[in-house]
Protein backbone atom coordinates (compact mmCIF):
# COMPACT_ATOMS: atom_id res chain seq x y z
CA UNK A 1 0.00 0.00 0.00
CA UNK A 2 2.85 2.38 0.57
CA UNK A 3 4.41 1.80 -2.81
CA UNK A 4 0.70 3.15 -4.01
CA UNK A 5 1.00 6.16 -2.50
CA UNK A 6 4.89 6.96 -3.29
CA UNK A 7 4.27 5.77 -6.91
CA UNK A 8 1.18 7.41 -7.51
CA UNK A 9 2.70 11.05 -6.04
CA UNK A 10 0.77 11.33 -3.54
CA UNK A 11 2.17 13.61 -1.08
CA UNK A 12 2.71 15.96 -3.65
CA UNK A 13 -1.02 16.24 -4.37
CA UNK A 14 -2.14 16.15 -1.19
CA UNK A 15 0.27 19.58 -0.85
CA UNK A 16 -1.46 21.15 -4.29
CA UNK A 17 -4.82 19.92 -2.84
CA UNK A 18 -5.29 17.64 -6.05
CA UNK A 19 -6.23 14.56 -3.92
CA UNK A 20 -9.68 13.33 -4.44
CA UNK A 21 -12.01 13.69 -0.88
CA UNK A 22 -12.19 9.60 -1.51
CA UNK A 23 -8.05 9.08 -0.38
CA UNK A 24 -7.95 11.65 1.58
CA UNK A 25 -8.98 9.61 4.96
CA UNK A 26 -6.51 6.84 4.05
CA UNK A 27 -3.52 8.79 2.90
CA UNK A 28 -3.50 10.57 6.22
CA UNK A 29 -3.57 7.20 7.83
CA UNK A 30 -0.87 6.79 5.94
CA UNK A 31 0.97 9.75 6.33
CA UNK A 32 0.72 9.37 10.17
CA UNK A 33 3.60 6.00 10.03
CA UNK A 34 5.68 7.24 7.26
CA UNK A 35 8.41 9.73 7.37
CA UNK A 36 8.61 9.63 3.39
CA UNK A 37 5.51 11.35 3.02
CA UNK A 38 5.66 13.66 5.82
CA UNK A 39 9.50 14.93 4.74
CA UNK A 40 7.36 15.26 0.90
CA UNK A 41 4.49 17.42 2.63
CA UNK A 42 6.77 19.43 5.00
CA UNK A 43 9.39 20.30 2.03
CA UNK A 44 6.08 21.20 -0.32
CA UNK A 45 4.97 23.53 2.62
CA UNK A 46 7.97 25.27 2.26
CA UNK A 47 8.35 25.70 -1.37
CA UNK A 48 4.83 26.83 -1.48
CA UNK A 49 5.91 29.68 0.87
CA UNK A 50 8.58 30.79 -0.86
CA UNK A 51 7.74 30.51 -4.08
CA UNK A 52 4.54 32.65 -3.13
CA UNK A 53 7.18 35.30 -2.61
CA UNK A 54 9.38 34.45 -5.98
CA UNK A 55 7.28 34.50 -9.29
CA UNK A 56 8.70 32.97 -12.06
CA UNK A 57 7.92 33.24 -15.45
CA UNK A 58 6.19 30.47 -17.10
CA UNK A 59 7.54 29.74 -20.55
CA UNK A 60 3.89 29.28 -22.53
CA UNK A 61 4.54 27.21 -25.76
CA UNK A 62 2.91 29.37 -28.79
CA UNK A 63 1.04 27.95 -32.04
CA UNK A 64 3.19 29.56 -34.99
CA UNK A 65 0.30 31.18 -36.71
CA UNK A 66 0.10 32.95 -33.18
CA UNK A 67 3.88 33.93 -33.56
CA UNK A 68 3.08 35.52 -37.05
CA UNK A 69 0.48 37.82 -36.00
CA UNK A 70 2.22 38.76 -32.88
CA UNK A 71 5.24 39.78 -34.72
CA UNK A 72 3.56 42.12 -37.26
CA UNK A 73 2.06 43.55 -34.18
CA UNK A 74 5.30 44.39 -32.70
CA UNK A 75 6.66 45.66 -35.25
CA UNK A 76 4.09 48.51 -35.08
CA UNK A 77 4.12 48.75 -31.10
CA UNK A 78 7.91 49.61 -31.66
CA UNK A 79 7.05 52.87 -33.32
CA UNK A 80 4.69 53.61 -30.95
CA UNK A 81 7.31 52.91 -28.13
CA UNK A 82 9.76 55.12 -29.20
CA UNK A 83 7.38 58.39 -28.91
CA UNK A 84 6.65 56.55 -25.51
CA UNK A 85 10.25 56.57 -24.04
CA UNK A 86 10.87 59.71 -23.86
CA UNK A 87 7.85 60.04 -21.26
CA UNK A 88 8.71 57.06 -19.54
CA UNK A 89 12.25 57.96 -18.64
CA UNK A 90 10.84 60.67 -16.86
CA UNK A 91 8.76 58.88 -14.88
CA UNK A 92 10.90 55.81 -13.78
CA UNK A 93 9.60 54.11 -11.02
CA UNK A 94 12.42 52.85 -8.80
CA UNK A 95 10.65 51.16 -6.06
CA UNK A 96 12.27 52.76 -2.52
CA UNK A 97 14.20 49.91 -0.51
CA UNK A 98 12.55 47.85 1.71
CA UNK A 99 14.95 47.11 4.41
CA UNK A 100 12.70 45.19 7.24
CA UNK A 101 11.85 47.05 9.85
CA UNK A 102 8.29 46.94 10.81
CA UNK A 103 6.23 49.19 8.71
CA UNK A 104 3.61 50.44 11.66
CA UNK A 105 0.40 49.17 11.00
CA UNK A 106 -2.29 51.73 12.99
CA UNK A 107 -4.46 48.88 13.29
CA UNK A 108 -3.97 45.11 15.10
CA UNK A 109 -5.97 43.35 12.13
CA UNK A 110 -3.75 44.43 9.32
CA UNK A 111 -0.34 43.53 11.24
CA UNK A 112 0.49 40.29 9.69
CA UNK A 113 -1.16 41.16 6.39
CA UNK A 114 1.16 44.03 6.22
CA UNK A 115 3.99 41.26 7.28
CA UNK A 116 3.57 39.18 4.30
CA UNK A 117 2.91 42.49 2.01
CA UNK A 118 6.47 43.74 2.63
CA UNK A 119 7.80 40.41 2.26
CA UNK A 120 6.33 40.35 -0.92
CA UNK A 121 7.91 43.50 -2.10
CA UNK A 122 11.24 42.96 -0.69
CA UNK A 123 11.41 40.06 -3.38
CA UNK A 124 9.98 42.70 -5.96
CA UNK A 125 6.80 41.01 -6.15
CA UNK A 126 4.88 44.14 -6.01
CA UNK A 127 1.61 42.59 -7.69
CA UNK A 128 1.35 40.53 -4.70
CA UNK A 129 2.62 43.50 -2.45
CA UNK A 130 -0.26 45.89 -3.91
CA UNK A 131 -2.79 43.09 -3.53
CA UNK A 132 -2.27 42.70 0.29
CA UNK A 133 -1.82 46.06 1.06
CA UNK A 134 -5.09 46.70 -0.76
CA UNK A 135 -6.61 44.56 1.74
CA UNK A 136 -4.19 45.99 4.58
CA UNK A 137 -5.56 49.47 3.94
CA UNK A 138 -8.83 48.50 4.66
CA UNK A 139 -8.44 48.33 7.89
CA UNK A 140 -5.38 50.29 8.27
CA UNK A 141 -5.10 53.93 6.90
CA UNK A 142 -2.15 54.56 7.93
CA UNK A 143 0.81 57.17 5.30
CA UNK A 144 3.13 53.88 5.59
CA UNK A 145 1.25 51.56 4.05
CA UNK A 146 -0.97 54.38 1.79
CA UNK A 147 2.66 55.12 0.63
CA UNK A 148 4.11 51.06 -0.40
CA UNK A 149 0.27 50.36 -1.59
CA UNK A 150 0.81 53.18 -3.88
CA UNK A 151 4.09 52.03 -4.77
CA UNK A 152 4.04 48.78 -5.42
CA UNK A 153 0.29 49.83 -7.28
CA UNK A 154 2.84 51.91 -9.56
CA UNK A 155 5.37 49.64 -10.11
CA UNK A 156 2.67 46.78 -11.30
CA UNK A 157 1.45 49.31 -13.95
CA UNK A 158 -1.88 50.69 -12.21
CA UNK A 159 -0.85 54.36 -12.21
CA UNK A 160 -4.56 55.10 -11.33
CA UNK A 161 -5.07 53.26 -8.57
CA UNK A 162 -1.61 54.03 -7.34
CA UNK A 163 -2.22 57.97 -7.74
CA UNK A 164 -5.03 57.43 -5.24
CA UNK A 165 -3.14 55.78 -2.44
CA UNK A 166 -0.09 57.94 -3.05
CA UNK A 167 -2.07 61.05 -2.65
CA UNK A 168 -3.50 59.50 0.75
CA UNK A 169 -0.22 58.92 1.62
CA UNK A 170 0.73 62.88 1.60
CA UNK A 171 -1.77 63.33 4.87
CA UNK A 172 -1.10 64.25 7.65
CA UNK A 173 1.01 66.83 5.74
CA UNK A 174 4.81 66.25 7.18
CA UNK A 175 4.45 62.88 7.93
CA UNK A 176 7.54 61.07 6.96
CA UNK A 177 5.78 59.39 4.03
CA UNK A 178 4.48 62.64 2.26
CA UNK A 179 7.68 63.93 0.23
CA UNK A 180 7.84 60.49 -1.09
CA UNK A 181 4.78 60.30 -2.05
CA UNK A 182 4.66 63.33 -3.54
CA UNK A 183 7.28 62.59 -5.90
CA UNK A 184 5.66 59.31 -6.84
CA UNK A 185 2.40 60.89 -7.29
CA UNK A 186 3.73 63.47 -9.74
CA UNK A 187 5.47 60.03 -11.40
CA UNK A 188 2.30 58.72 -11.60
CA UNK A 189 0.71 61.47 -13.36
CA UNK A 190 2.97 61.66 -15.84
CA UNK A 191 2.42 58.03 -16.54
CA UNK A 192 -1.02 59.24 -16.53
CA UNK A 193 -0.05 61.72 -19.64
CA UNK A 194 -1.05 64.44 -17.27
CA UNK A 195 2.63 65.77 -16.73
CA UNK A 196 1.03 69.67 -16.34
CA UNK A 197 -1.29 68.39 -13.07
CA UNK A 198 2.18 66.70 -12.05
CA UNK A 199 3.83 70.20 -12.15
CA UNK A 200 1.06 71.66 -9.92
CA UNK A 201 1.20 69.04 -7.29
CA UNK A 202 4.67 69.80 -6.66
CA UNK A 203 4.32 73.42 -6.87
CA UNK A 204 1.34 72.91 -4.27
CA UNK A 205 4.03 70.98 -1.92
CA UNK A 206 6.53 73.68 -2.49
CA UNK A 207 4.15 75.80 -0.72
CA UNK A 208 3.89 74.29 2.07
CA UNK A 209 7.44 73.77 2.56
CA UNK A 210 11.04 73.51 1.39
CA UNK A 211 10.86 70.59 -1.34
CA UNK A 212 13.11 67.82 -0.77
CA UNK A 213 16.42 67.55 -3.58
CA UNK A 214 14.60 64.67 -5.63
CA UNK A 215 11.11 66.54 -5.61
CA UNK A 216 13.31 70.09 -7.28
CA UNK A 217 14.94 67.91 -9.70
CA UNK A 218 11.96 66.21 -10.43
CA UNK A 219 9.82 69.71 -11.12
CA UNK A 220 13.06 70.81 -12.89
CA UNK A 221 12.53 67.95 -15.45
CA UNK A 222 9.07 68.63 -15.90
CA UNK A 223 9.53 72.16 -16.61
CA UNK A 224 12.49 71.52 -18.92
CA UNK A 225 10.30 68.93 -21.31
CA UNK B 1 4.96 4.70 29.70
CA UNK B 2 4.32 1.06 30.20
CA UNK B 3 1.30 -1.04 29.25
CA UNK B 4 -0.92 -2.32 31.99
CA UNK B 5 -3.47 -4.39 30.96
CA UNK B 6 -3.27 -8.13 30.29
CA UNK B 7 -3.00 -8.92 27.12
CA UNK B 8 -1.45 -6.10 25.81
CA UNK B 9 2.22 -6.22 24.32
CA UNK B 10 4.64 -4.22 25.77
CA UNK B 11 5.91 -0.57 23.51
CA UNK B 12 9.25 -0.44 24.11
CA UNK B 13 9.25 2.21 21.68
CA UNK B 14 6.05 3.87 22.74
CA UNK B 15 8.12 7.60 23.16
CA UNK B 16 9.49 7.50 19.27
CA UNK B 17 6.39 6.46 17.74
CA UNK B 18 4.06 8.85 19.59
CA UNK B 19 6.60 11.51 18.74
CA UNK B 20 6.81 10.01 14.84
CA UNK B 21 2.62 10.21 14.97
CA UNK B 22 2.60 13.84 16.07
CA UNK B 23 4.89 15.08 13.34
CA UNK B 24 1.84 13.40 11.09
CA UNK B 25 -1.06 14.62 13.79
CA UNK B 26 0.37 18.29 12.97
CA UNK B 27 0.18 17.79 9.04
CA UNK B 28 -2.84 16.68 9.17
CA UNK B 29 -5.20 18.62 11.31
CA UNK B 30 -3.51 22.25 10.57
CA UNK B 31 -4.50 21.19 6.65
CA UNK B 32 -8.29 20.11 7.85
CA UNK B 33 -8.42 22.78 10.29
CA UNK B 34 -6.71 25.88 8.60
CA UNK B 35 -4.05 27.16 10.81
CA UNK B 36 -1.13 25.86 12.99
CA UNK B 37 -2.63 26.73 16.14
CA UNK B 38 -5.65 24.92 16.03
CA UNK B 39 -3.68 21.97 14.27
CA UNK B 40 -1.16 21.68 17.06
CA UNK B 41 -4.10 22.07 19.42
CA UNK B 42 -5.54 19.25 17.99
CA UNK B 43 -2.34 17.26 17.62
CA UNK B 44 -2.00 17.32 21.29
CA UNK B 45 -5.67 16.49 22.35
CA UNK B 46 -5.65 13.45 20.32
CA UNK B 47 -1.95 12.18 21.66
CA UNK B 48 -3.37 12.62 25.08
CA UNK B 49 -6.50 10.95 24.24
CA UNK B 50 -4.14 7.76 22.85
CA UNK B 51 -1.88 7.94 25.34
CA UNK B 52 -4.73 7.47 27.71
CA UNK B 53 -6.38 4.70 25.64
CA UNK B 54 -2.45 3.04 26.60
CA UNK B 55 -2.48 3.47 29.71
CA UNK B 56 -5.94 1.38 30.28
CA UNK B 57 -4.75 -0.78 27.80
CA UNK B 58 -7.22 -0.43 24.91
CA UNK B 59 -4.68 -0.23 22.36
CA UNK B 60 -2.89 -3.85 21.60
CA UNK B 61 0.48 -3.35 19.97
CA UNK B 62 2.36 -0.53 18.27
CA UNK B 63 0.92 -1.69 15.05
CA UNK B 64 -2.91 -0.14 16.02
CA UNK B 65 -0.83 2.96 17.25
CA UNK B 66 -1.33 4.49 13.60
CA UNK B 67 -4.99 3.41 13.05
CA UNK B 68 -6.00 4.99 16.54
CA UNK B 69 -4.66 7.92 16.63
CA UNK B 70 -5.74 8.55 13.13
CA UNK B 71 -9.53 7.64 13.98
CA UNK B 72 -8.92 9.78 17.81
CA UNK B 73 -7.50 12.77 15.27
CA UNK B 74 -10.66 12.51 13.00
CA UNK B 75 -13.26 12.77 15.67
CA UNK B 76 -11.00 15.94 17.74
CA UNK B 77 -10.71 17.40 14.41
CA UNK B 78 -14.75 17.41 13.96
CA UNK B 79 -15.51 18.52 16.95
CA UNK B 80 -13.35 21.59 16.91
CA UNK B 81 -14.69 22.17 13.39
CA UNK B 82 -18.05 21.84 15.47
CA UNK B 83 -17.20 24.26 17.85
CA UNK B 84 -16.61 26.79 15.52
CA UNK B 85 -20.14 26.48 14.25
CA UNK B 86 -20.05 25.28 10.85
CA UNK B 87 -22.39 22.55 9.09
CA UNK B 88 -22.41 19.63 10.97
CA UNK B 89 -20.92 16.46 8.62
CA UNK B 90 -18.42 14.18 8.14
CA UNK B 91 -14.57 15.44 8.40
CA UNK B 92 -14.26 14.03 5.14
CA UNK B 93 -16.48 16.52 3.42
CA UNK B 94 -14.53 19.82 5.24
CA UNK B 95 -11.02 18.18 3.84
CA UNK B 96 -9.31 21.40 3.29
CA UNK B 97 -8.82 21.98 -0.46
CA UNK B 98 -6.45 24.58 0.27
CA UNK B 99 -2.41 24.46 0.79
CA UNK B 100 -2.35 27.08 2.43
CA UNK B 101 -2.14 26.06 5.99
CA UNK B 102 1.00 23.92 5.59
CA UNK B 103 3.25 26.72 4.99
CA UNK B 104 2.32 27.82 8.57
CA UNK B 105 4.14 24.98 9.90
CA UNK B 106 7.48 24.67 8.62
CA UNK B 107 10.44 26.50 10.19
CA UNK B 108 12.10 29.04 8.84
CA UNK B 109 15.28 26.63 8.09
CA UNK B 110 13.87 24.42 6.39
CA UNK B 111 12.46 27.13 3.95
CA UNK B 112 15.90 28.64 3.85
CA UNK B 113 17.16 24.84 2.66
CA UNK B 114 14.56 24.24 0.19
CA UNK B 115 14.71 27.84 -1.16
CA UNK B 116 18.31 27.08 -1.92
CA UNK B 117 17.37 23.81 -3.18
CA UNK B 118 14.64 24.97 -5.72
CA UNK B 119 16.85 26.77 -7.04
CA UNK B 120 18.58 23.99 -8.42
CA UNK B 121 15.54 23.17 -9.79
CA UNK B 122 14.99 23.39 -13.23
CA UNK B 123 13.09 26.85 -14.58
CA UNK B 124 10.37 24.19 -15.72
CA UNK B 125 10.46 22.25 -12.53
CA UNK B 126 10.28 25.45 -10.52
CA UNK B 127 7.08 27.23 -12.83
CA UNK B 128 4.94 24.15 -12.40
CA UNK B 129 5.78 23.94 -8.55
CA UNK B 130 4.58 27.80 -8.52
CA UNK B 131 1.91 26.69 -10.70
CA UNK B 132 0.16 23.49 -8.49
CA UNK B 133 0.95 24.73 -4.64
CA UNK B 134 0.77 28.57 -5.01
CA UNK B 135 -1.87 28.92 -8.63
CA UNK B 136 -3.82 26.03 -7.36
CA UNK B 137 -3.91 25.31 -10.86
CA UNK B 138 -5.09 21.59 -11.97
CA UNK B 139 -2.28 18.97 -13.39
CA UNK B 140 -4.79 18.49 -16.10
CA UNK B 141 -5.53 21.83 -17.02
CA UNK B 142 -1.97 22.71 -16.85
CA UNK B 143 -1.08 19.72 -19.37
CA UNK B 144 -3.63 20.10 -21.67
CA UNK B 145 -2.00 24.02 -22.20
CA UNK B 146 1.65 22.78 -22.30
CA UNK B 147 0.19 19.54 -24.85
CA UNK B 148 1.69 17.45 -22.29
CA UNK B 149 0.16 13.98 -20.97
CA UNK B 150 -0.64 14.62 -17.50
CA UNK B 151 0.60 11.21 -15.78
CA UNK B 152 4.18 13.19 -17.04
CA UNK B 153 3.39 16.23 -15.35
CA UNK B 154 2.39 14.35 -11.82
CA UNK B 155 5.52 12.41 -12.27
CA UNK B 156 7.62 15.06 -12.68
CA UNK B 157 6.34 16.83 -9.69
CA UNK B 158 6.30 14.45 -7.49
CA UNK B 159 10.33 14.34 -8.75
CA UNK B 160 10.66 17.43 -8.03
CA UNK B 161 9.01 17.53 -4.35
CA UNK B 162 11.38 14.19 -3.62
CA UNK B 163 14.64 16.01 -4.69
CA UNK B 164 13.30 19.16 -2.33
CA UNK B 165 12.14 17.01 0.84
CA UNK B 166 15.77 15.38 0.75
CA UNK B 167 17.64 18.43 0.92
CA UNK B 168 15.65 18.44 4.83
CA UNK B 169 17.15 15.35 5.89
CA UNK B 170 17.16 14.75 9.27
CA UNK B 171 14.86 18.12 9.45
CA UNK B 172 12.01 17.24 7.83
CA UNK B 173 9.20 17.45 11.09
CA UNK B 174 6.64 20.34 11.08
CA UNK B 175 7.25 23.02 13.73
CA UNK B 176 6.72 21.91 17.25
CA UNK B 177 6.14 25.39 18.21
CA UNK B 178 4.81 28.36 16.57
CA UNK B 179 7.47 29.68 13.93
CA UNK B 180 9.26 32.74 14.15
CA UNK B 181 7.26 34.64 11.34
CA UNK B 182 8.90 38.08 11.03
CA UNK B 183 9.68 39.55 8.00
CA UNK B 184 13.37 38.45 7.41
CA UNK B 185 15.75 41.97 7.07
CA UNK B 186 17.05 42.50 3.85
CA UNK B 187 20.96 40.98 3.60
Amino acid sequence: MSEHWHESGAAAAYVSGDMPDESLDAFEEHLLGCAECRAEIVAGGAATAELRLAPVRVKRRWPVARLAVVATAAAAVVLVAWRESARLRLARIDAPEFVGTTVRASAEAAVPMIDSAMQAYAAADFAAAGRLLARAANTDSSPAVAFYLGVSLLKAGQADAALAALLRARQPARNPYADEATLFAAKALVRLRQPDSALALIRRTAGQGALSVELRAFADSLARR
Amino acid sequence: MEARAAGVQPMPNLDARIDELMDGLIIMATRRLGNQDDGRDAAQETVARLLERVRVGAVASEQELVPVAWGIARHVIADMLRERARPNSDVSDVACSKPGPLEQIVTRDQRKRVREALDHLSHEDRALLRRCFVEGERIGQIAEELGEPAERLRKRKSRALQRLAKVLGSESGPARHKPDTTPMKKS
